[in-house]
């Protein structure tokens, strides 16, 4: 079974266009080109579906990296190992 | 160097992202000219709200039929500007395809949230005035574009405050938005540059509460999620592939599990599952789906791993065939691999292999199509039958701007074409053949109105082609004026239909002793009907009655019109020269030259 720190990094790496090893914690729009406005948007959109949560407005505007992105999901009961 | 549709097919599924990475990915081939681009079209599109990704979704959707398409998004929310201002970079950039994207929300906000602050009149003269409001900018576009604009209608909303008793309404919210959407459909139905695109049946199809996400409208103004944009760049591809050529024209097909369920040749005709039952009811619906498609033109043919008497017999005389036999333009019911059957259904057919669309339930034989014949569109038809028809539907290649008649004739005459071959099997002799045809050739001095076809058919015509020379269309006009030349025509029918305008001779008739025979062609519709000998008669006796004496006739060989070769010496004549260039033939007008017994003619 795909874990879900496995199913995030591809989807990060799927939406960014970036290799899923070189993401970490601390990859954020300040060191990622291709983390832009919209596709901060379209992550929004693909975190929503496939970890079937929905996020506020706040907390989209709360994130500015990955371990961000994983807090938020922690709190909608997404476990990380 | 690789096209489009080439990297296209190496990459896998189709999400969103997928499509994003992978339309920026051809961005960047083509920037690095790595591309080889056979078709392109220009687009720009216009929009009042964001739509973020659709530009790199249509490159990577392009690529499936081989376009890569060249795309101007104007700034969100500056359609006016771009329309009105006639040096805008909307109209510099030439677009081919305009598509215009204006929502109910960025034009009527207010309207929409709070409708019934607007009175019954009020909201008639919205109405007006909204229609009033698109009409004069597509005048505009129109005016200083010639491209072909796609005009999105108004999504129509699913709330109303007055809730149940909207309906009551004499005059209602929603129903004035309806009425936009009617008027507009109205006023452009007989426009051939400006079409309404269905944004209004998108929404439903996508389901209106899934396709605005509000917390990406309030975060960014985007109206149609992410996930969907895919769907929606979808639809305008069925405008960009009439608009390159791109449109199929033939279904082919197999039969057993695909026309109707079970394998026919252990079953038996009263075995198949085909008509009202649950296991029959989804292959009488595909098959009269597929009658609908072909009664507006598209060809349908099988190819089918069968013996051709259990096949035939379940098509003549199953009762819920809904496809006859008459349906098939051409048929391929035997033991061959598909592939060399799909390239032998294409030549009989007449069409390129990129113009079939084919069906098959056995992924063994799609995957061999899709190997050997890439440019076939393979459909992956699922193991569960019962999906068939959403399959079919979702298909959006057989897309055309108008229908002409030809349109609706064309089946005609494919069925007349291979009647003809059947009779060719079921007559024992040629005459007998020819004789059954009730052939009439009518023989024509070409005049100005047969020019383009006259000149087309000596441009086109390889293998019946004494001479292969080429005319223009103001080379026959030359002809027509000029005293010394004759251009004559033949048009052949057959109790199956009319050929057309299908052999042709040029004779120079300067000298009055010997004419010569410049050019002498047939097209390979009517080869072997020896209508040839009619045009060759009329010439001929034509002659003799001018007392000229000799016909000449001459022979060019080319890599193509071996068939040819020997046309003069069966036909009378004699071999007087012959060079490097050409052989010259020479007919005696003392002998007779006769009609063909079997074929009625007629001097126009």
């Amino acid at each position: 079974m795909t874990s879900n720190n496995q199913k995030l990094m591809k989807l990060i790496s799927s939406v960014l266009n970036i290799d899923e090893n070189s993401i970490n914690n601390h990859t954020s729009p300040e060191n990622t080109e291709s983390w832009d406005s919209f596709n901060a948007l379209v992550m929004v959109s693909e975190l929503e579906s496939e970890f079937e949560v929905q996020f506020s407005i706040d907390e989209v505007y709360s994130v500015s990296n990955v371990e961000d992105i994983k807090n938020a999901l922690i709190r909608h009961g997404i476990i990380f190992n | 160097m690789e096209t489009p549709v080439e990297v296209f097919n190496r990459s896998s599924s189709k999400s969103f992202t997928d499509y994003l990475s992978l339309g920026k990915k051809l961005e960047i081939l083509n920037s690095q000219n790595k591309l080889q681009i056979d078709s392109s079209i220009k687009i720009a599109i216009l929009s009042s709200s964001s739509i973020n990704g659709v530009s790199d979704v249509m490159v990577a959707q392009c690529s499936s039929f081989n376009v890569f398409p060249n795309i101007y998004t104007a700034e969100y929310g500056q359609y006016a500007q771009e329309i009105l201002n006639s040096k805008s970079h909307l109209y510099s950039f030439n677009a081919d395809l305009i598509i215009v994207n204006i929502d109910f929300k960025a034009i009527a906000e207010s309207y929409e949230l709070l409708p019934y602050q607007k009175t019954i009149e009020e909201r008639r003269s919205w109405l007006v005035e909204t229609i009033i409001f698109f009409e004069s900018f597509i005048n505009e576009i129109t005016f200083k574009s010639s491209a072909m604009v796609l005009l999105h209608n108004l999504a129509v909303p699913v709330y109303s405050p007055m809730g149940i008793i909207e309906s009551k309404e004499t005059y209602g919210f929603l129903e004035s938005i309806e009425d936009v959407n009617r008027g507009l459909r109205d006023k452009y139905k007989l426009s051939n540059q400006v079409f309404i695109y269905d944004f209004n049946g998108f929404c439903s199809k996508i389901g209106k509460t899934n396709i605005l996400d509000y917390k990406m409208y309030y975060l960014a103004d985007i109206k149609v999620k992410p996930q969907f944009i895919p769907d929606l760049c979808s639809e305008y591809s069925k405008y960009i592939q009439p608009l390159t050529y791109k449109t199929k024209k033939c279904i082919v097909l197999d039969l057993d599990n695909t026309l109707w369920g079970g394998i026919v040749g252990e079953v038996g005709l009263e075995g198949v599952h085909l008509g009202p039952t649950p296991e029959g009811r989804s292959f009488l619906e595909f098959q009269k789906k597929l009658l609908a498609l072909h009664n507006r033109g598209i060809i349908l043919a099988i190819n089918s791993k069968n013996n051709e008497d259990d096949a035939m017999n379940v098509i003549k005389n199953h009762p819920y065939m809904a496809l006859s036999e008459d349906c098939f333009a051409a048929t391929r019911i035997n033991w061959e691999d598909k592939v060399s059957n799909l390239k032998s259904l294409a030549e009989e057919i007449n069409i390129g292999l990129d113009s079939i669309v084919f069906f098959d339930d056995d992924q063994i034989n799609r995957d061999m199509v899709k190997t050997f014949l890439p440019e076939v569109v393979v459909v992956d038809l699922p193991k569960d039958f019962s999906q068939y028809i959403s399959i079919f539907e979702s298909l959006n290649c057989f897309e055309t701007l108008s229908l002409s008649s030809e349109d609706f004739k064309r089946n005609e005459m494919y069925q007349a074409e291979k009647d003809r071959n059947k009779l060719l099997k079921s007559t024992t002799t040629m005459s007998d053949y020819l004789r059954t045809l009730n052939l009439i050739v009518f023989i024509n001095e070409v005049n100005i109105n047969m020019i383009p076809r006259i000149a087309q058919l000596t441009q086109k015509t390889n293998q019946f082609n004494l001479t292969t020379k080429r005319y223009t269309e103001e080379n026959i006009q030359k002809l027509i004026n000029d005293n010394n030349s004759r251009i004559i025509s033949i048009r052949v029918t057959d109790k199956f239909g009319d050929n057309g305008l299908t052999g042709l001779a040029i004779i120079n008739t300067r000298d009055s002793i010997s004419w010569q025979i410049e050019t002498f062609l047939l097209s390979c519709r009517v080869i072997g009907r020896k209508a040839e000998e009619v045009l060759l008669a009329y010439i001929i006796n034509d002659a003799k009655a001018n007392n000229v004496k000799f016909v000449f006739g001459y022979f060019v060989e080319s890599k193509k019109n071996s068939l040819v070769r020997n046309f003069y010496s069966s036909n009378g004549f004699k071999k007087i020269d012959s060079t490097k260039q050409r052989d010259t033939w020479r007919f005696d007008t003392k002998n007779d030259y006769l009609y063909p017994s079997y074929i009625k003619y007629k001097v126009l």
